[in-house]
């Protein structure tokens, strides 16, 4: 788990590193695309990002630092995080489902895999995938650390409970990355 | 033809000679050392030896104490059973984790010191204090079965060995464990120590003897053969009378003993009563589970002839490179972990679910934590021990208070980080500073002088501290510190130091003076009375006394209580406020299940859309 945590965490510093330095791109894109406008969509977005970077590093980085387990003040941050965090984002995902909804433009360039000048520039289709994968991953996370809150489950399950709370957060967090990424990349073109 | 006779009857001889020589050399296992196989008991009619090795018979006019070394030695090697975990407390042979130290105190000197001849963090060796092994011996042998201190012979000291003569070793007292018979009065055995009868004492304890007299009142020429002249004394020499009718024609007495030591028996030196006024009669006292399960001590605790018998705890198996040790540890028999069992001891125990318990709990707990011991509560409690206030022997005072205080339960984080419930005792007692080392003073030092001072005070019938001023401490430390020009007298107390510096009693915290902590194993609590049956908020409240428990900060000065949470590295802030969240989790919970069930039924919505969408399209392309 360490392991991965800190391959995702060069992984996202070698992305931002290179896309600030190397390729001009300013750190105000974010604000240029998404924080100016003042549609409840981008404002839940940007609510539930920030809690969700909130909990991640409240729980990423103890364990980096070498602890094996999330305690102390670490954990009363992500657990008290975590409400907020699930609210946003139940708000975000009812405000931007309409907009995600897959069509048939999108499983043309998914499927029939139109030219590849075309698949390079800016589309939603990407950004609709990452969408849904997030909500499901973070269904995943959240059920399973609610459910290993009542005296359900033995320890073995709750060991189990609790490890498919790290790696769908683990896969969300990928998520985020790639899709901050391609924000980056929409920026520069 | 001669020539080969010759050398074929040397070489017979040599050979004879070698043979005769190597069976020497090699130990034969004894009759006893080596069971057939039945699990029927062994019924031991032997013939009583003393320590010459001499039978004892009925029509001999001078007799002796049997010798355990001599009558059970004869079939069983004493040397090998000596060696083992009790035998060897008077040496640093495998310490293991802190135990029960043996607890010096006397009130009229303000000293309790946690001694022990093991390498155990905090605890004093009696050398250290100026107490002799014949001293020791005489204090504390009521409670340990013999061997070790009062035998060895670099323990039989020069300055004693006129004493130790007179006396006798104290060899291994078999029957203090083994002996089921209803009329061994193990009382007669510390009986016996104090009265200096060491060579008496194992003996005492059988049902057909009666030792009388006392080596403490013989003279130091005293010869146990020939007595004392009619002149010399009108004390008593300690003699032994047997029973007659409990010998047969053959000479032979019958010994009740067997291998399954009854429960009993350990507790002799393992008894336990916490000091609580709302449990002030003995049948409010609980008992440990597995016992009342049918269970016996020996049954984990177990044994070879070597006696090292398994203590139970964690890292016992690394410590020892033993891995069968594993076995006998809570986790060995309750943890699904550990099915692959090397031995086979028919009791694996009930599996927990420990439903609802977050894994990190185990992790950061021992299993003892919830399980065992007196469950926390607002305050600490003391606790009487067989070993600390010489229970189950005569004349002691049984008043509550009386020293040695040990304080339980305590929640300390041991080395390897884990929360362990301890007893906890903490040491009082005079010593020299030396740079930031403390060396306990001697009491040929500080006993007059500390007595002096302390004269005018009133007697403490109860056995506890007087009551004390810090001006006494100061006078006494002023008078100390004329017994030497290099070192500084401090007095050790109730986690710090006291010593004088321009004229006033200075106090600081120091490592030395913290308390003396041993881990509780037993009595073991049922899963509904552990910590935590009561759900998360058994713990994780804010008047939890989990961490807020307030523990004793023993001395015979004022000192405030310390809390519980002071002996882990947790913060107390952190827990109140960890405490403080589980009043909002059920809102946790609700916003959660809320919020997911919102974001699942929003996946279900657009999944069945893109559902329609496909069954849709498909149909236009079925008709085009």
């Amino acid at each position: 788990m360490k392991l991965t945590y800190e391959i995702l965490l060069i992984i996202t510093l070698i992305s931002i590193v290179w896309r600030r330095f190397f390729t001009g791109a300013s750190e105000n894109l974010a604000k240029k695309y998404y924080f100016d406008n003042s549609k409840p969509q981008k404002f839940f977005f940007y609510l539930s990002l920030l809690f969700f970077l909130g909990m991640l590093s409240s729980s990423m980085i103890p364990i980096l630092f070498g602890a094996e387990r999330l305690t102390g003040i670490s954990m009363i941050i992500h657990v008290s995080l975590s409400p907020f965090f699930t609210v946003s984002l139940a708000v975000a995902a009812l405000l931007w489902a309409e907009l995600m909804e897959f069509n048939w433009n999108d499983w043309e360039i998914l499927i029939k895999r139109k030219a590849r000048k075309e698949l390079s520039k800016p589309s939603k289709t990407g950004h609709k995938i990452r969408f849904w994968a997030f909500l499901i991953m973070a269904t995943a996370a959240i059920i399973s650390i609610l459910i290993s809150m009542f005296p359900f489950f033995d320890t073995t399950t709750q060991e189990l409970l609790l490890n498919l709370h790290k790696y769908s957060t683990l896969i969300m967090s990928t998520l985020l990355v790639w899709h901050l990424h391609i924000l980056l990349i929409w920026e520069k073109n | 033809m001669k020539l080969k006779n010759k050398i074929i009857k040397q070489l017979f001889f040599h050979g004879l000679i070698l043979s005769i020589f190597s069976s020497l050399l090699v130990a034969q296992a004894k009759l006893g050392d080596s069971p057939d196989g039945s699990r029927s008991p062994a019924v031991h009619r032997i013939k009583l030896m003393d320590h010459d090795s001499s039978v004892i018979r009925m029509y001999q006019q001078t007799q002796l104490p049997f010798s355990t070394e001599m009558t059970c030695g004869s079939c069983h090697d004493y040397n090998t059973v000596r060696s083992g975990l009790h035998f060897n407390a008077g040496s640093n042979i495998e310490s293991g984790r802190n135990g029960h130290p043996w607890i010096y105190t006397d009130p009229a000197t303000l000293t309790q010191i946690p001694l022990s001849y093991r390498d155990w963090n905090g605890a004093i060796n009696p050398e250290e204090i100026g107490m002799s092994a014949f001293d020791f011996v005489k204090k504390f042998g009521r409670h340990h079965p013999g061997g070790s201190v009062g035998e060895q012979e670099e323990g039989l000291e020069a300055e004693n060995a006129f004493r130790w003569n007179v006396s006798g070793k104290v060899e291994v007292n078999c029957l203090v464990c083994h002996d089921k018979n209803s009329f061994t009065d193990r009382s007669h055995y510390a009986k016996q120590l104090k009265k200096e009868n060491f060579r008496w004492a194992a003996a005492s304890t059988a049902s057909f003897t009666d030792v009388s007299g006392s080596a403490k009142d013989m003279p130091d020429h005293y010869d146990i053969y020939y007595g004392l002249a009619p002149d010399e004394s009108k004390a008593i020499p300690p003699q032994v009378h047997y029973d007659q009718t409990a010998f047969n024609e053959k000479d032979e007495v019958f010994f009740d003993v067997t291998r399954n030591v009854p429960n009993e028996n350990c507790y002799f030196c393992h008894s336990t009563m916490v000091v609580d006024n709302d449990r002030s009669e003995f049948w409010q006292h609980g008992q440990d589970v597995h016992i009342q399960r049918g269970m016996n001590c020996v049954g984990c605790h177990r044994n070879g002839l070597d006696h090292q018998i398994v203590r139970g705890y964690e890292n016992e198996s690394v410590e020892k490179e033993s891995p069968e040790l594993a076995d006998f540890t809570c986790e060995g028999c309750h943890s699904s972990a550990n099915s692959d069992l090397t031995i086979s001891h028919n009791n694996k125990g009930p599996i927990p679910a420990h439903k609802g318990l977050p894994p990190l709990h185990l992790e950061k707990l021992s299993c003892t934590t919830c399980h065992s011991g007196e469950m926390p509560t607002a305050n600490s409690f003391l606790t009487k021990t067989s070993m600390g206030h010489a229970l189950g022997t005569h004349g002691i005072n049984k008043a509550d208070n009386t020293l040695p205080h040990i304080i339980t339960p305590v929640f300390e984080e041991n080395e390897s980080g884990k929360i362990v419930p301890v007893n906890m005792a903490w040491p009082s007692y005079w010593g020299w500073e030396n740079g930031d080392d403390i060396i306990p003073m001697t009491k040929d030092i500080y006993e007059q002088i500390v007595k002096a001072a302390l004269s005018e005070l009133p007697i403490n019938r109860n056995g506890s501290w007087p009551k004390i001023e810090e001006n006494m401490i100061t006078d006494i430390l002023v008078s100390l510190a004329s017994k030497s020009s290099e070192l500084t007298p401090v007095y050790v107390s109730g986690g710090k130091i006291y010593s004088i510096e321009s004229g006033h009693l200075k106090q600081e915290i120091h490592s030395k003076a913290s308390a003396y902590t041993w881990p509780i194993a037993h009595i073991v609590r049922p899963t509904s009375m552990a910590l935590g049956s009561g759900g998360c908020k058994d713990c994780h409240s804010v008047g939890s006394p989990f961490y807020t428990s307030l523990i004793i900060v023993d001395s015979p000065l004022q000192t405030d209580k310390a809390m519980m949470i002071d002996f882990q590295s947790q913060s107390l802030l952190a827990a109140q406020v960890f405490a403080n969240a589980f009043i909002f989790r059920p809102w946790l919970k609700a916003i959660m299940f809320l919020s997911a069930v919102l974001i699942l039924m929003l996946l279900a919505l657009y999944f069945f859309k893109g559902l329609s969408s496909l069954t849709r399209h498909l149909s236009k392309t079925q008709s085009k």
